[in-house]
């Protein structure tokens, strides 16, 4: 099937958008806490 | 591939434009293969579908590299990693109609040992990461045990960069979902293989990744939107699906496309 090229790079947006929330969010949660 | 660099896309494809279809821009570099004279397969990834397919009508054997100057076209475009993909044997074998080997097995090997001979090229021509597009493997799981993660190895002699093979469950618009068989045993078989990692489908399915808790030093390409015509999710539910993975895989995040044509 095919999708719209707006709807490709929306999901492709969001993608990124994920990516950055959770570098800056989510990775900070899993690495070692310094004790 | 401008418009994957705007969006800020770490791994980028060749956008694939030049593909004729999932398979045949390969085949094509095959010999033993007549993509002129097809035939009608009724039975297909397991779905109810009539499609019109190659036939298979030789010793399957590469006369001439496929795709290596679409990689080399793709590199001169852009300072950033580059995926490649090519179609595994088994969905190969699925998605043409076999009147020479009468032996799934035998075909399987020929079509690793052509494969193997575009993915060495590919690696020597500066590919970042190979990308094995097994849907089939989705769906036949029994073949997986018999030949198809042996298969998978025969693509792989010899390469040394980071190699995937994509486990999807197809998003056609509207259909439903084509889950008779589920990631567990499938990805337990493939980490006796040297695939470097997996590419993998939650966000339609909607599976639980604890799964992936066993694929401890490979690649996933963890699959969290939903690639098909349906509305883009909100960001939040992408995070806390990622962020639900994270807690089984390793965490370093980067982001690219699945396969696309």
């Amino acid at each position: 099937m095919t999708i719209s090229r707006e709807l490709a790079n929306a999901k492709a947006r969001l993608l990124v958008d994920a990516a950055r929330e959770l570098r800056r969010t989510a990775l900070a949660w899993l690495e070692p806490q310094p004790r | 591939m401008r418009t994957q660099e705007q969006i800020g896309l770490d791994l980028l494809t060749d956008g694939e434009q030049r593909r004729t279809g999932f398979i045949n821009h390969i085949l094509a570099a095959f010999d033993g293969v007549d993509l002129t004279h097809e035939a009608v397969k009724a039975i297909y990834r397991r779905r109810a579908l009539e499609r019109s397919v190659p036939r298979v009508v030789g010793k399957i054997k590469r006369n001439k590299p496929a795709i290596v100057d679409d990689l080399r076209f793709a590199k001169a475009q852009t300072t950033k990693p580059i995926k490649m993909a090519v179609p595994g044997p088994m969905t190969v074998i699925d998605s043409t109609l076999d009147e020479t080997y009468n032996d799934e097995g035998a075909m399987a090997m020929d079509v690793a040992a052509a494969l193997n001979e575009e993915l060495r090229d590919l690696q020597a021509a500066g590919c970042d990461v190979l990308q094995i597009d097994e849907p089939a493997m989705t769906r036949y799981h029994e073949k997986v045990f018999e030949y198809g993660a042996r298969a998978l190895d025969r693509c792989l002699e010899g390469i040394q960069i980071p190699s995937i093979v994509h486990l999807c469950y197809g998003y056609p618009g509207g259909a439903g979902q084509q889950h008779e068989y589920e990631y567990p045993e499938l990805l337990q078989e493939l980490m006796k293989t040297k695939i470097g990692g997996f590419g993998v489908e939650f966000a339609r399915s909607n599976y639980d990744p604890a799964v992936l808790s066993i694929c401890k030093g490979r690649l996933v390409m963890f699959g969290c939107v939903d690639p098909s015509d349906t509305p883009v999710p909100p960001l939040a539910s992408v995070v806390t699906r990622v962020r639900e993975a994270l807690k089984y895989i390793e965490p370093k995040i980067s982001c690219s496309l699945p396969t696309v044509a």
